[in-house]
């Protein structure tokens, strides 16, 4: 379980403070889905890095089971990031001189050929079975965001992280996309940042911030109570 | 402000610029320095110390042969010539090299009493301290420059017993009596008390001192190079002098050049790298412009304006600094130690090709590139790489992608440029040192004839005693003590410079044969000189060197054996040739009858002369002979000479020269951090977004770091291989190329030369570690993924 208490980030942005997130609490249960809606500016972007580690809480504390951000030196935090967490975000932020299988593997626990093995499976999962070998720049932006997405997966981490995974692709890729990430529910939790509600469809709940407060919580249920 | 100026652009870009400009400047710099630094080194002595031939001429016959009258006569009546006044030049002293090293040889003109204000005046030279010289007493008067070079003053006494090496032919004390201020190195002592010497009158050849009248001095030069010199008579004038440097220049040159050329190609190389990384990093601004209306001829002019304006000021700034330094140098170490530093603009051929090439390169490069631009597809694409094109395919993955292999395999281009400029800028420092060390190794056959034995001789002017003589006879350490006459019959040439005299031993027949036993020596072909003739063995190595076969005649000054060979007072005929003996123990003996020696005249052997030895230790007693000759032999009248003393004596030499090469590595390895050090800035810069997602997904920054080293690590090693490669096949040809047909061994175990590649490596290892390692520190990983 991971879970944030009473998270605020602020920036120094020259004289002025700007609290980018406040006060937000928020707990996010194994194998559940969470979306975090809003309007671009409202801090879901900055919410889903304190929450994956990459930034630290100016206040608040997070706790991923019983283990405490604050407590941890930024190595502990780092190894935090390669082991229990994947990353997914808006530009897939692929190496460009590395094909689709070795950009996979570089976040395999191992390098060696087992994983290797591995990664190509996945990606043959996700329907990339015969690029494998292509670069970025030969893939599709559909392509691109798909081998991001194995990339994410290939250690099986206890939370992806998606940070406006469709927010470069067309909305049949993009609901593809979302369709695999959704996926991993089995294995792991995932976190979405999104501004549009649509790809939330099945969010377990969705968290809509507004100048970086938390202004609704829906549980699936009540969407589709909504949508109904 | 014009946004798009080249001064907005440096102003923008301060830390790159001054990276760039700082890596010109130092390549520059240092190239200019090691030229005018090598030339100084090799040229400036013999330009210093025979620069006395600008106001008159020698006329000297050589070694044995009198100088006919009707010569001195056609050039008394010469309507060009002014005066032609009697010296004895064969005294002189050895002036120390400002760097340290070796003496180098000035005359001292020895003139009559009237002769010296003429001369003086000739020179414009003045007495600055002490007094005029006297006529027939020991005095003697320098130049400011060669007292200080010597460091001596009024009242000081110098001559052989004060210091062998640098006052040799000076066999009686002499005063220094004056200083002279003048430009040019002089040296006078009194042609009187010359001739009247009973050490020195004997020998006292005719030689004049010929000087021109005002305005005809090339006239004067030219009547004695062509109407005077000959196979008896050597003129030595200032046409010649100036032949001499000229060709020690172009010598000094074809070593010099290949650096010059490497470093060029060196800095070319990682500034294009360097330019291209950063161009790479500069596309989405360029692919902007294009769309904006920016024609790419304009971009590729405007990436080589940049270049060229850093490169020009890199460079003048290189040359000013190098002639900066050079005044320094020449200010606080060569002037107070009495030599000249002349600052030219000659070194300006070795780095001409910088700013040329740099500029080339950067022009060519960047045309290529850009002639891949489209400005839609990199608007478009959002993340842009050059050589993201169509060309590059893979077929495979790697199982380990992060691995430098894997990063160079798909970077084959900057790899080979990054290893190819590393390899070089080793090569030119360390073949250059391992030349110097082949040549220094080749000379060690020399001292070959210690190896088993040592030398007690009289110093110059004195003679032996027969009771030393016989004290060493009877010393419990010698088994034999074998008398021997020295005589300087060959010389033999070193590659690059040396010119080195073989000393030849004339010895009785059974002595020879005793020496031959001892020795192992073999004859590769005829036979051991026979008693009584003039009959001469020599070494197979100077055979070789020398093109000499059995039946050649050597010391004939009218045919010489070979250019540059010694004119001898009688000829010798080539009898026999010693067989190169194994290399530990190689030696370059060459043995001729003592008893032809002293039954010919020209020797001047006088009846029961007291020879000098050769002591023969017995079986293990080397060592303890050795430290009883040197600590109760050797004195003021009696020389030893021991293998470990003369090694010893080799060995400071070669320090010497090696040190001077390691300064110069010194700026390389400097030059190459700060080269590598610009192109990881500039890579970790283009980088940045994949380090940035790589530490996002979890490599902390000291896996990051140490993915990078191992990068470096990589190409250094390879460069390190590549060059070690390269400088052995330059050995193994430059072995069997130069030093085999001359009948040298090149030694390639010296340990010495090899530790000479070492520093750049390192040096750049370690400057990458920090460079990589302060910029990663700064690295955020989220700032690079919120820039979409």
């Amino acid at each position: 379980m991971l879970q944030g208490e009473n998270l605020t980030l602020t920036y120094q942005d020259g004289e002025t403070t700007l609290d980018a997130v406040h006060d937000v609490s928020i707990t996010i249960e194994d194998h559940q889905f969470i979306g975090l809606l809003g309007p671009s500016g409202s801090g879901k972007s900055s919410l889903l890095y304190l929450l994956s580690g990459l930034r630290r809480a100016t206040q608040g504390e997070i706790y991923l089971d019983d283990r405490a951000y604050g407590k941890m030196s930024e190595r502990e935090r780092v190894a935090l990031r390669r082991t229990e967490y994947g990353f997914v975000f808006q530009q897939h932020f692929l190496i460009n001189y590395l094909t689709a299988l070795e950009n996979v593997m570089v976040a395999a626990p191992m390098q060696d050929k087992p994983h290797a093995e591995q990664a190509r499976a996945l990606l043959a999962d996700l329907g990339m079975g015969d690029k494998l070998h292509r670069f970025p720049y030969e893939l599709s932006g559909g392509e691109r965001q798909r081998t991001a997405v194995a990339r994410a997966m290939i250690h099986r981490p206890r939370i992806i992280f998606a940070d406006e995974p469709t927010g470069l692709l067309d909305r049949r890729t993009g609901m593809q996309v979302m369709a695999l990430l959704r996926s991993y529910r089995e294995q792991g939790s995932l976190i979405a940042v999104t501004h549009n509600p649509e790809i939330l469809s099945e969010a377990d709940l969705v968290v809509t911030l507004r100048d970086g407060q938390v202004s609704n919580i829906k549980d699936r249920l009540e969407s589709v109570v909504q949508n109904d | 402000m014009n946004p798009l100026s080249l001064w907005t652009f440096y102003r923008r870009h301060k830390r790159r610029a001054v990276l760039l400009l700082s890596l010109i400047s130092l390549v520059t710099a240092g190239l200019y320095l090691m030229g005018a630094l090598t030339w100084a080194v090799f040229t400036e002595p013999t330009r210093s110390n025979y620069m006395y031939l600008s106001k008159i001429n020698i006329v000297i016959p050589f070694y044995g042969i009198e100088l006919d009258p009707a010569v001195v006569t056609q050039i008394r009546t010469h309507p060009d010539v002014e005066r032609v006044l009697p010296t004895f030049i064969s005294i002189g002293i050895g002036i120390p090299e400002a760097m340290g090293g070796q003496n180098n040889w000035i005359n001292l003109l020895a003139l009559q009493e009237e002769d010296v204000p003429y001369l003086l005046e000739r020179y414009e030279a003045t007495l600055a301290e002490g007094q005029m010289l006297q006529p027939r007493t020991n005095g003697i008067m320098l130049s400011k420059k060669v007292a200080a070079a010597l460091d001596v003053q009024v009242g000081d006494v110098i001559y052989n017993g004060v210091d062998l090496r640098r006052y040799v032919t000076i066999l009686e004390p002499m005063e220094i009596v004056g200083i002279l201020e003048s430009d040019i190195r002089l040296g006078i002592l009194s042609y009187e008390y010359i001739s009247d010497h009973e050490l020195y009158r004997d020998n006292l050849p005719t030689q004049f001192i010929v000087v021109a009248r005002p305005g005809y001095e090339l006239a004067v030069d030219d009547f004695l190079l062509s109407e005077i010199k000959s196979s008896r008579v050597n003129a030595w004038t200032f046409q010649d002098l100036m032949a001499d440097l000229a060709r020690d220049y172009q010598q000094t040159s074809l070593l010099v050049l290949p650096i010059a050329v490497f470093a060029a190609i060196a800095v070319t190389i990682i500034v294009g790298v360097a330019n291209r990384m950063a161009l790479t990093q500069r596309l989405p601004k360029f692919g902007i412009l294009h769309a904006a209306g920016q024609s790419k001829r304009w971009l590729a002019r405007r990436l080589a304006a940049e270049t060229t304006v850093l490169a020009s000021v890199g460079w003048i700034a290189g040359i000013l600094f190098s002639r900066l330094a050079l005044y320094l140098i020449e200010w606080t170490l060569f002037a107070p130690r009495g030599h000249d530093l002349t600052v030219t603009w000659a070194p300006l051929t070795l780095v001409i090709l910088i700013p040329i090439s740099v500029v080339a390169f950067t022009l060519l490069s960047a045309r290529r590139t850009l002639s891949r631009l489209d400005a839609v597809s990199i608007v478009e694409r959002g993340e842009l790489d050059p050589q993201s094109g169509p060309q590059r395919k893979a077929t495979t993955s790697q199982t380990r992608p992060l691995s430098s292999l894997t990063f160079f395999k798909r970077h084959k281009r900057r790899a080979v440029l990054l290893i190819g400029a590393m390899s070089l800028v080793i090569v030119a420092i360390a073949l250059l040192i391992f030349v110097f060390a082949a040549s220094f190794n080749a000379l060690e056959a020399n001292l070959g004839d210690l190896l088993r034995t040592s030398l007690v001789a009289p110093r110059p002017g004195s003679d032996l005693d027969p009771g030393v003589v016989a004290q060493i006879r009877t010393h419990p350490s010698v088994e034999r003590v074998v008398p021997y006459a020295a005589s300087w019959l060959l010389n033999i040439f070193v590659p690059p410079f040396s010119n080195t005299g073989i000393g030849s031993y004339g010895l009785y027949e059974e002595d020879m044969r005793y020496l031959v036993e001892l020795y192992g020596l073999e004859l590769e072909e005829g036979q051991l000189p026979r008693p009584h003739t003039n009959e001469i063995v020599i070494p197979e190595a100077v055979a070789q060197n020398r093109n000499l076969e059995v039946g050649d005649v050597i010391g004939d000054p009218d045919h010489p054996a070979y250019p540059g060979a010694p004119n001898l007072p009688t000829e010798f005929v080539v009898a026999g040739i010693f067989a190169t003996p194994p290399a530990q123990e190689e030696n370059w003996f060459s043995f001729i009858s003592l008893e032809f020696l002293e039954s010919h005249e020209a020797f001047e052997i006088p009846a029961g002369f007291v020879f000098p030895l050769i002591v023969v230790p017995r079986a293990g007693q080397k060592d303890v002979l050795d430290d009883w000759l040197e600590s109760k032999v050797a004195s003021d009248d009696v020389l030893v000479l021991t293998y470990r003393q003369q090694y010893a004596r080799h060995q400071e030499h070669m320090r010497n020269i090696l040190s001077t090469m390691g300064l110069l590595e010194v700026v390389f390895t400097v030059v190459t951090a700060v080269a590598l050090a610009v192109l990881n800035y500039i890579s970790v810069s283009q980088r940045r977004s994949e380090l940035g997602v790589l530490s996002a997904l979890g490599h902390g920054n000291w896996r990051l770091v140490w993915r990078l080293l191992r990068e470096t690590m990589f190409t250094t090693g390879t460069a390190w291989g590549v060059s070690i490669g390269l400088c052995l096949l330059g050995m193994l040809a430059l072995r069997s190329t130069v030093f085999v047909p001359f009948g040298l061994r090149l030694n390639l175990a010296n340990p010495i030369p090899w530790l000479f590649t070492l520093p750049i490596p390192v040096a750049v290892l370690a400057v990458t570690s920090g460079t990589v390692a302060r910029t990663l520190s700064k690295l955020d990983p989220v700032s690079i993924i919120e820039r979409r």
